[in-house]
């Protein structure tokens, strides 16, 4: 993986505390942390107190394998097909709340791939619910009132069918 | 709410009613232009079209733009035609004058209102229909232009002022063919002159208008572009877009067949010839993101694609004709809007 050994390392620290070293050209695809780089905050270990270990773990997998060079265009062809590949099974992940977590972590490092990528996903799995299914999964209260709620429905009555 | 924007239409119709917060965070004017924005959508059109050739049926149906091999299954499978608006259906007859930003611009005669004359703008998407902020173009055989502008923020039509107008020598083509690009609208347009010596030519042209100063132009071409195109003030150019660049489509004329060039506008208004259709194409319809484009075959047998590295032409089999197609997204424009709310009454 690490194509360059002479390239400078970055050491972040997560919100529990565990430090992860990664090379500075990988992490630059976060805009958060090339400007603490650029602004020279970067020498001692950077701390992410919005980012859990395990969260971390899981974006530098994605900033890793996405700062990979392909060699030539026919390289360049097959890394393209690899990465929709490599994207697809990141976000299949385990537990719908580590999704949540990628969103919140690409959104506070602000990783717009990652950030696209992951919302997507979160919105793939909310797209076939019910309305009733959505409060129940974002632990919503129904604050309209049947006649409201009723009201608002037949405005668009179409989109229930 | 970030994911939000990244839900298709429906469901987010639907997940108005979750709660007041939802509600009032799809139905803001934030969300519903930002949601216009999501780069994600693959590149679609929008095809209406009089479906075995009866004119009273017109069906409308979106295009994704991949595999054209594909066109003919999906439209029978997943391409359910959209759901036409009750307003658009109370018209006797209706053109549509252009598409954008997911939405599309009709004129046609409505069967109320005395037979009037009007105007109406549709989301396919969300199925609602209003009348809106349109250009109201008068330009007759020699008469000078009358345009009017209405906006639905001021709500009333305003005149253009006739040195903002072109010469009334110029007309445009019709049916007109236009495309917005930017803050641009682009009509085809063709000029009579005469000479000294009392005979006559025919110049086409294009004519932009601009939508932030409410002003006209005439683009000219250049004399590479002009010497190829028939001088026929019946064989107007047509215009249309591809990758936001204007495309201008002409009769050229090849040995006496009646072929079509294309020819695109770069950034400094310079032409460049992109290729010429073996065949007396009335009109390009739209193109694929990759560059091929549709159009009606010349012998009313449905819809074609053309491939320039090829040159070959294909039919993608659905049968019809009057056909129009524009670009499409999904949009959420007019969510906040009355359905089929008539605006401005023009008596």
């Amino acid at each position: 993986m690490s194509s360059s050994s002479s390239s400078k390392m970055i050491e972040l620290r997560s919100s529990d505390g565990e430090t992860f070293h990664v090379e500075e050209t990988v992490v630059l695809q976060s805009e958060t942390i090339k400007q603490m780089i650029d602004d020279d905050c970067a020498n001692a270990a950077i701390p992410l107190p919005n980012v859990t270990s395990m969260t971390l773990a899981k974006v530098i997998e994605y900033i890793k394998k996405h700062a990979e060079k392909p060699k030539d265009d026919d390289d360049k062809k097959v890394a393209e097909e690899d990465l929709k590949k490599f994207d697809a099974e990141f976000v299949k992940v385990d537990q719908e709340s580590m999704l949540f977590d990628l969103v919140r972590a690409a959104n506070y490092l602000n990783i717009k791939s990652l950030l696209d990528l992951t919302c997507q996903a979160v919105a793939d799995s909310i797209k076939d619910l019910s309305v009733e299914e959505v409060r129940k999964k974002f632990n919503i209260q129904n604050d309209f009132t049947p006649e409201e709620e009723a009201k608002v429905r037949k405005e668009n009555a179409w989109a229930f069918d | 709410m970030e994911i939000m924007k990244w839900l298709p239409v429906k469901p987010l119709i639907q997940f108005r009613s979750v709660s007041k917060l939802w509600k009032s965070v799809i139905d803001s004017s934030d969300f519903i232009n930002g949601y216009g924005a999501r780069h994600t959508q693959p590149h679609s059109l929008i095809l209406r079209y009089s479906a075995d050739y009866s004119p009273d049926v017109l069906s409308y149906i979106r295009l994704v733009d991949d595999d054209i091999e594909t066109f003919k299954v999906k439209q029978q499978q997943e391409f359910a035609p959209f759901v036409v608006s009750p307003l658009l259906k109370q018209f006797l007859f209706s053109m549509v004058v252009g598409a954008c930003h997911g939405l599309l611009c009709f004129f046609g005669l409505h069967k109320g209102y005395n037979n009037n004359w009007m105007v109406a703008i549709w989301n396919p998407s969300i199925r609602k229909s209003f009348d809106p902020t349109v250009l109201n173009i008068l330009c007759a055989n020699n008469m000078p232009w009358h345009v009017e502008v209405f906006t639905l923020s001021s709500g009333v039509w305003n005149v253009i002022p006739s040195g903002n107008c072109p010469r009334q020598s110029i007309q445009l083509n019709c049916p007109a063919t236009q495309v917005v690009i930017d803050r641009f609208i682009y009509w085809g347009a063709r000029e009579k002159t005469f000479t000294h010596d009392g005979k006559s030519t025919i110049n086409h042209m294009v004519v932009s208008f601009d939508l932030t100063d409410n002003k006209f132009k005439v683009v000219d071409f250049p004399d590479s572009l002009t010497n190829c195109l028939t001088k026929d003030w019946f064989l107007p150019v047509s215009v249309s877009k591809l990758r936001g660049s204007l495309i201008v489509s002409g009769y050229t004329k090849v040995e006496e067949a009646v072929h079509c060039g294309v020819w695109v506008m770069e950034h400094d208004e310079s032409f460049r010839k992109l290729f010429t259709i073996g065949a007396p194409i009335h009109r390009i319809l739209a193109f694929k993101e990759s560059g091929e484009p549709f159009f009606e075959n010349p012998n009313k047998d449905g819809l074609d694609v053309y491939d320039p590295c090829s040159q070959q032409i294909k039919n993608l089999g659905i049968s019809g004709e009057s056909f129009f197609m524009g670009s499409y997204k999904e949009s959420l424009l007019l969510l906040n809007h009355l359905d089929s709310h008539i605006y401005f009454d023009n008596k």
